[in-house]
């Protein structure tokens, strides 16, 4: 039986990647997990992991070639005698939804199937003999559907746009003019939308670190005696990963857990814990003590008929600054982590998102994020909201500063902690608690340890 | 010859001459094609030649033979599923019946009927039909025609003793008696309808006595006897040519075997001596007997008729094997008599 | 032109057909005068052509269709009348197992010339047994034609058609319709069986609709252009077998949208298969999904309150354009 790897969709919002490479090749047999083509999603390059054995009988798409979610672009098959004929249906040729209303309400509509890409039949015939991309269409059909109009539309403005250009460019400033990169026109798009739609505010907080960094050391130095002098990476069978399935596999809509692959070329590294994963340990326990943070704002057809969603799962959005921009991969159900279990995490996924390697599965689905700008140098920022989170914590240095305790003067280690949150999740009140509640954890750590 | 009547309310209903030789031998020659027709379907179903539902007539033949010889060739003839017997009587091509049983492009019906709906309207066969007791509101139908158009035809309908008891007999019986259509329905009470005994389906013996309901004659005959059979069927389908409406005719008769070809003869409490004692009234035999009495023919000539009869078949079912099947795409044509061009079906 | 009567024009069918055919003959319930029929259509031609041409039968079904069977075999034409369609369930054997049949089983020897006219519909508060439109079950049964007549001027140039048709045809008349006014030619005239009506021209969406309906669409698409500017086109298909698919199919490649009402219950409905057609054949030009607005998966009940509720009205069906232009 024949297995489709489709491209994911990652988020909402995500319509489409592209295909920048193929691993595998027609013939070869892959496992389950095996990386089988890299990707370009709108938050990062990943890859795309094999979702079941089998030997690649088809590559249905063109290394460099955009693909909608949902397309298929390869076929396993768990043999090679299994007969497999031609490639995958094209997302875009679904039959027309034959739907029924002017009917009664208690006859509800019928569910039409409906295409993958909301087009209708004519607008996608039109698309195709224009040459019109419908990923880059809007439509304004009922539920966002693309219809004639909207197509011819955008063909009327593809049209048009060379012209603009041309009166653009006499009175455009001389300089280096660089091309937005799909992900950097992704971050944009995604800023612009937060700070168009949400309603922002920031609250810091300065806490001293003592305790938090008497603790760091308490815990790397046994983490040492453990191990032996050089810790070492073991690559362990990813204990959170699906069980095999007889059956046709789900679509990867990520792991539950975050669990460690064996991932070649990694040097032995020594897994010092540092302030960023302090930071990840009581950031998730404090989420879980605060609910209505760990929560996102959910639009209904009026404003008056959304609602809040808290969230089950703790997912820790970590920013990881990258050279053309930024990834955040997420650290799933981190409340449930160690401190050694966060950092090892931490560090497997600063080095696959700088070598363009983040599984496909770590992306996503992040309920809070923290921003680490400590590290270079900033003392402290305001960050935007990353929707759909509620929250969003921007850390600056450890510096050492004075303090006054008990009376006196003392030169304790501080760091700022800015909180920027959703006015329509979150208030004032609540936030200052959440950094409250950090700032008592961060003042007696080993209360929390597991 | 007996004949019992239930009611004759036609005062003035002239005695009917005892037919000469030529038309006693033709009504044995009848039987003897209906019967050897019959027996070489059982062998060639046994076989495996022909397939299909077929229902077959052996030990009826003297109702079709005795019947049908009183009509002529623009007479029309209504049947029931088990019509081979009154089709080859009123005058159907036997090679073309058995080449449409065989499926061949050759056949009455171009291969589309089958045993059940086999129709020849240049003999004025309307049709059998595979709807027990459809045929007899169709009959009222063509009646209603031949009255209309005044040129003296005449219907016979063919039905079953099963067919009694169906709503669509009670309609067509009442618009015939009513409107005094010149029709003439005879019900072959064979004594079990498909596998339940008349007993069982019906409250009296006399199927006959309905007549009266609808204000009719009603006729009974015994129906292994030829010559009782023609002479009731006469008077029956002299007084529709005449203008004096329908009759309904019940001959007791009896069929050897099954109700479907491939059904075994057993039926609800058939008794394995009823058979054997209607064998011994064997409507050939009967009539032979008669024949070889009378002097009119010797037992040599009957013979010989029979070997030509089964010479005949023999000639059909060669005619049959040898016609070609009919193209596949032929299956789509005459749905209708009139289509639009170039509108798919 | 003067303007009839949609039971006169047909009664002028019957008359003009009867006239030029001695073959041609009437027989249904309560046919001759003074009554003419249950709906007053044959009032006169029983005092014209006699009681042997129009000949009243017992309330028989299955002997009125079967009756007109065997008198077509045997050279007639005759036309029967059902008195409610309804009935005709009653003679279902005689339409659908011989009527239909007779021809392809005997392998193209014979044909049977009957027309079966029928009123349907509601309308009348006469509830669930009388107030039928059974057209999907003679569609689906090859052998058989379907007319659905909206119009006085449609209904006498089709019923000429459907008797001098060699096949036996359908012929769904609408008992709320009977009064009905409309333009008719005095003389005789065919109106080919299979040729689809654009009875309103337009560009922003095709509308099929069948017998009742059709007026009540053009009522409301008039509206509909002066208040919002929609210019539908309707489309009357008029025969259901055989359908004029090219008709429909250019029309929805012109228009880009469809909207098929029936007053049948939607279930297993005509507009089924008119949807299913042009998904096929209209399928890129398609810019709406198809939808059909047709009566509820019900009986017809009693109270007129509740049978507007469940047939297709003028709101549902105004609900339907608006939601296929979106």
């Amino acid at each position: 039986m024949a297995t489709e790897v489709k491209m994911p969709r990652l988020s909402l919002t995500m319509e489409s990647g592209v295909l920048l490479r193929w691993l595998k090749a027609v013939g070869d047999f892959v496992t389950k997990g095996e990386g089988l083509a890299e990707i370009e999603t709108d938050k990062a390059t990943a890859i795309l992991e094999a979702p079941a054995n089998g030997f690649v009988r088809a590559l249905l798409v063109d290394e460099g070639s955009e693909a909608a979610c949902d397309a298929v672009l390869s076929v396993l098959t768990p043999s090679l005698d299994e007969i497999y004929e031609g490639a995958g249906e094209a997302p875009a040729s679904k039959p027309t939804e034959v739907a029924s209303t002017g009917t009664l309400p208690q006859m509800p509509l019928s569910a039409g199937i409906g295409a993958q890409i909301q087009a209708s039949p004519a607008a996608k015939h039109l698309a195709k003999q224009l040459g019109i991309d419908l990923t880059m269409v809007t439509g304004t059909g009922p539920r966002g559907r693309i219809g004639l109009e909207d197509v011819q539309r955008a063909a009327d403005e593809r049209d048009e746009s060379p012209e603009v250009k041309a009166d653009a460019s006499p009175a455009a400033l001389a300089g280096r003019r660089v091309p937005l990169t799909r992900m950097r026109a992704a971050i944009a798009r995604r800023m612009v939308e937060s700070a168009m739609t949400i309603p922002q505010f920031s609250v810091r907080r300065r806490v001293d670190m003592s305790e938090a960094l008497k603790f760091l050391d308490t815990s790397n130095q046994s983490v040492s005696a453990q191990k032996g002098a050089h810790a070492q990476w073991t690559p362990k069978p990813s204990a959170g990963s699906p069980k095999p399935s007889a059956g046709s596999p789900k679509p990867s809509a990520g792991y539950p857990g975050a669990g460690l692959r064996p991932t070649e070329g990694t040097p032995l590294q020594k897994q010092t814990s540092g302030v960023a994963d302090i930071l990840h340990f009581v950031v998730a326990r404090a989420l879980r003590a605060h609910p209505e943070v760990n929560a996102s704002f959910e639009p209904g057809t009026t404003l008056e008929s959304s609602q809040i969603v808290e969230h089950e799962a703790v997912n820790l959005g970590i920013a990881v600054a990258l050279p053309d921009g930024l990834v955040v991969p997420v650290i799933r159900g981190a409340d449930k982590m160690s401190l050694q279990r966060l950092t090892e995490v931490r560090i497997q996924l600063q080095d696959e998102a700088q070598r363009g390697r983040l599984p496909v599965g770590s992306l996503g689905e992040a309920t809070f994020t923290v921003s680490n700008l400590g590290t270079l140098g900033a003392d402290d920022f305001i960050a935007i909201v990353n929707p759909p989170e509620a929250a969003i914590l921007a850390v600056g240095r450890v510096q050492d500063a004075v303090v006054v305790s008990n009376g006196s003067f003392q030169v304790a280690p501080v760091v700022v902690l800015s909180i920027t949150a959703d006015h329509r999740v979150l208030d004032g009140a609540q936030v200052a608690q959440f950094l409250q509640t950090l700032s008592e954890y961060l003042a007696e750590p080993e209360a929390l340890a597991t | 010859m007996a004949s019992t009547e239930v009611s004759d309310p036609s005062p003035g209903t002239p005695t009917v001459d005892v037919p000469g030789p030529d038309m006693l031998l033709r009504m044995y020659e009848t039987m003897a094609n209906i019967r050897s027709f019959e027996e070489r379907l059982v062998e060639l179903f046994n076989s495996g030649q022909i397939g299909g539902v077929l229902h077959v007539c052996i030990g009826e033949e003297a109702c079709a033979a005795g019947v049908c010889a009183n009509l002529r060739t623009n007479d029309y003839l209504l049947t029931s599923h088990r019509g081979h017997g009154h089709v080859l009587a009123k005058g159907a091509s036997m090679d073309r019946m058995m080449a449409e049983l065989f499926a061949r492009e050759t056949g009455l019906c171009r291969a589309r009927g089958g045993s059940m709906h086999i129709i020849d309207r240049s003999v004025g066969i309307l049709g059998a039909n595979g709807i027990v007791a459809a045929g007899v509101p169709i009959a009222a139908g063509a009646g209603l025609a031949a009255q209309m158009r005044g040129e003296g035809q005449v219907v016979v309908c063919f039905l079953g003793d099963g067919a009694m008891n169906h709503g669509a007999f009670h309609e067509g019986m009442n618009l015939a008696s009513v409107w005094n259509l010149p029709i003439v329905y005879v019900c072959e009470n064979n004594l079990y309808a498909q596998f339940t005994p008349q007993r069982l389906h019906a409250k009296s013996e006399d199927l006959v006595k309905r007549a009266v309901a609808y204000d009719i004659p009603g006729i009974q005959a015994d129906g292994q006897d030829v010559l009782a059979v023609y002479e009731v069927a006469s008077r029956a389908v002299e007084r529709a040519r005449a203008g004096g409406g329908p009759t309904l005719i019940e001959l007791k008769t009896y069929r050897y075997t099954g109700h479907a070809i491939s059904n075994p003869i057993c039926a609800i409490g058939r008794p394995d001596e009823e058979v054997d004692a209607w064998k011994l009234r064997d409507p050939l035999r009967v009539f032979e007997r008669y024949l070889i009495d009378q002097g009119i023919c010797s037992a040599d000539d009957l013979a010989a008729v029979r070997r030509e009869a089964a010479a005949r078949v023999d000639t059909a079912v060669e005619f049959a094997e040898s016609s070609p099947m009919p193209a596949a795409e032929t299956a789509l044509e005459d749905v209708y008599a009139a289509w639009p061009e170039g509108v798919p079906l | 032109m003067r303007e009839i009567q949609y039971r006169e024009a047909i009664r002028e069918s019957l008359r003009h057909e009867m006239l030029r055919d001695a073959s041609v003959f009437l027989v249904g319930e309560e046919l001759i005068d003074p009554w003419g029929g249950t709906f007053g259509v044959t009032k006169g031609l029983s005092t014209e052509f006699g009681e042997e041409r129009v000949r009243n039968t017992p309330i028989s079904e299955a002997a009125i269709i079967g009756c007109a069977i065997g008198a077509a075999l045997a050279g007639m034409r005759p036309v029967a009348e059902i008195m409610f369609l309804d009935f005709i369930a009653a003679g279902m054997d005689q339409v659908v197992n011989q009527a239909a049949k007779i021809r392809y089983m005997s392998g193209g020897q014979v044909n049977v010339p009957i027309v079966i006219r029928a009123a349907g519909g509601s309308g009348r508060a006469s509830a669930a047994q009388h107030s039928q439109s059974l057209e999907a079950w003679f569609v689906h049964i090859p052998g058989l034609k379907v007319v659905m007549p909206s119009t006085p001027y449609d209904a006498k140039g089709l019923l000429t058609a459907a008797i001098r048709d060699p096949d036996p045809v359908l012929f769904i008349e609408h008992k709320m319709m009977y009064n009905n006014r409309g333009p008719v030619p005095e003389e005789e005239y065919v109106i080919p069986l299979g040729l689809a009506d654009v009875k309103r021209r337009g560009r922003d969406v095709t509308i099929v609709a069948t017998s009742r309906m059709v007026p009540r669409v053009l009522a409301l698409t008039d509206k509909l252009a002066a208040e919002q500017g929609i210019e539908a086109e309707v489309v009357d298909p008029r025969t259901l077998v055989p359908l004029d698919r090219k008709t429909i199919v250019e029309s929805v490649q012109k228009t880009h949208r469809l909207v098929i009402v029936h007053e049948a219950v939607e279930r297993g409905g005509f507009g089924a298969e008119v949807a299913s057609i042009v998904g096929v054949e209209a399928f890129t030009s398609l810019d709406a999904p198809i939808l059909r607005v047709a009566a509820a998966n019900t009986p017809v009940p009693f109270a007129p309150l509740l049978e507007d509720f469940l047939v297709p009205d003028e709101r549902r069906i105004e609900e339907a354009i608006l939601e296929t232009v979106a």
